[in-house]
């Protein structure tokens, strides 16, 4: 309803007249074309090449340019006590990672894989690995497991620890028969396994 | 109708709803084109780290086995045997040692616990046991004074700490000693076959267990007449009939050589040994055979003009221990009127 004013026709003061449906899809269009080109114009432009202002010099002739290298090694082989497991009982042993990088690395476990036949031994047995400060403080007992985990495991985790360049760090490999184990783990064939350890560019 | 004042216009953006929903689109692109070029120019730096391969730290790990024996329990095979009213363990008589050895054949090392079947009733309540450690399965002839313990066999007592484990291939020795708690011919012929269980632990499920075969700890009881023999004496028209019969003097004691001495009397009883006496024969010192005769009076046959048979049994009493025997195989004893109130052997 409207009333004249002056001879001009004035819209009620109450309500605003509703817009047409038309129109309102038009408005969404509009802005979902504004929203798509600016993500399209935005990524086209911060994923393209730059130029900066720069300076450059000759190499003199002969110059060469080395790739980096990144490897390590056992250096001393993990070996574990050979005599049998009981429950309750901790068996420890380290062994020695070599690095001969240029970069440090990231000692990680990336899982571990049982190669001998899955049994109720295996099964029941735990797995810990830490980087020891020697030898000595692995057998000790007094290295902490940065990674623990079941045979098999593929469960990666990191140790904590950077290898210098050129150093080597010490494995600390802990076994254990938990008190708990199964009756049927005695007297089972032995659970022979393998730790994987990958390094990381620091 | 009259116009009113003419209202007056917000001056903000409402103002020009159309010029204002005009401008929306661009904002939202300049708004959206900011975010995402920032977003992406300044965050996604590229970048490259080097994994060295997975190097390989193989071991091994090997199960252990638990396994435990156990040996020497023959040696508590006993049968009781003592005069003395008063029980006393400083008597060989009532008093049997053994050590009892137990081996940890295993890759583990054990803790050990024991325990008894068929140990129940009275009679192994009365059977002190008493443990202690001994040392390289030898054990000491008497009972010592201190670190043991003691129970019965039908209660046993707890393993001394000195062998309430046993390492990994090493062996430990249990000295059990028991006695009677009780008097001979209380106990006469009371039996019990124990059998002796090793348990060994390691953790919270690996047992192992081994039982002993059982052995037998017995109350001495004299034997009963064996062997007996008949011969029937006919009767005439003034003598009555009668039938006389025989048997080996009961000896006791060789078997355990403690002594070698021989029953002090013998009773018959009809049907059986808990019925009265009807004869007693007390043989003399040192006879090597016993006889009796046996007549209708003896058997109770009273009435004339009667035939029929008796059931007779005999049974043995010692004088050293105070025990009475079972009654020996029975006798089916004839009677009857002619010959004069005559008694016959078994058909």
């Amino acid at each position: 309803m409207s009333t004249t004013v002056a001879g001009r026709r004035v819209r009620p003061r109450h309500g605003r007249r509703a817009a047409p449906e038309g129109s309102l899809l038009r408005r969404l269009l509009l802005f979902a074309a504004a929203a798509g080109a600016a993500v399209l114009l935005a990524v086209t432009a911060s994923g393209g090449t730059y130029a900066f202002l720069n300076s450059s010099a000759a190499v003199p002739a002969g110059g060469t340019l080395r790739a980096g290298t990144a490897a390590m090694s056992v250096t001393t082989a993990l070996s574990l006590p050979t005599t049998a497991m009981y429950p309750g009982e901790v068996r420890r042993a380290s062994a020695v990672i070599t690095s001969v990088s240029d970069i440090p690395l990231k000692l990680r476990v990336t899982g571990v894989t049982l190669t001998s036949t899955a049994n109720s031994f295996s099964g029941a047995l735990t797995l810990g690995v830490g980087v020891a400060a020697s030898a000595a403080e692995c057998t000790a007992g007094t290295t902490t497991s940065t990674w623990s985990g079941t045979i098999p495991s593929s469960t990666p985790g990191d140790l904590s620890f950077s290898l210098p360049k050129t150093g080597t760090a010490v494995i600390c490999v802990a076994v254990t028969l938990p008190a708990g184990a199964p009756d049927a783990a005695r007297g089972n064939t032995a659970a022979t396994f393998t730790v994987q350890i990958d390094g990381r560019q620091v | 109708m009259t116009a009113g004042p003419r209202p007056s216009r917000p001056r903000s953006s409402r103002a020009h709803p159309r010029r204002a929903r005009a401008g929306l689109p661009w904002r939202t692109f300049v708004a959206v084109f900011l975010a995402v070029f920032v977003i992406s120019g300044a965050g996604g730096t590229a970048s490259a780290f080097w994994t060295v391969p997975a190097v390989p730290l193989g071991g091994t790990a090997n199960a252990a086995t638990a396994s435990v024996t156990l040996a020497g329990t023959a040696a508590l095979q006993k049968e009781y045997r003592f005069t003395t009213a008063t029980p006393s363990t400083a008597s060989n008589a009532n008093l049997v040692i053994a050590p009892v050895v137990f081996t940890n054949s295993g890759t583990s090392p054990l803790a050990l616990s024991v325990a008894w079947s068929g140990n129940t009733g009275a009679y192994p309540a009365l059977i002190t046991v008493t443990y202690w450690a001994g040392a390289s399965g030898a054990c000491a002839s008497s009972v010592p004074s201190s670190g043991t313990t003691v129970g019965t066999l039908a209660s046993p007592p707890a393993l001394p700490a000195g062998v309430a484990s046993v390492a990994i291939g090493a062996a430990v020795t249990l000295c059990v000693a028991t006695s009677l708690n009780s008097t001979v011919a209380l106990q006469q012929g009371n039996t019990v076959s124990p059998v002796l269980t090793l348990t060994g632990r390691v953790g919270t499920n690996w047992i192992t267990s081994v039982s002993a075969p059982a052995f037998t700890q017995s109350v001495f009881r004299v034997a009963a007449p064996t062997g007996i023999t008949c011969v029937t004496t006919p009767g005439t028209l003034t003598i009555a009939g009668y039938a006389t019969l025989t048997w080996n003097a009961v000896t006791y004691g060789a078997a355990n050589g403690v002594d070698t001495a021989r029953a002090a009397s013998y009773d018959l009883h009809l049907d059986t040994a808990t019925s009265p006496s009807i004869q007693q024969v007390t043989p003399a010192a040192g006879a090597a055979t016993v006889s009796v005769q046996v007549n209708a009076l003896n058997l109770g046959v009273l009435g004339f003009l009667t035939s029929g048979t008796k059931n007779v049994v005999v049974t043995t009493t010692d004088s050293v221990y105070g025990t009475t025997s079972v009654a020996s195989a029975t006798l089916v004893m004839r009677y009857g009127l002619l010959p004069l109130l005559s008694v016959q052997c078994p058909a």
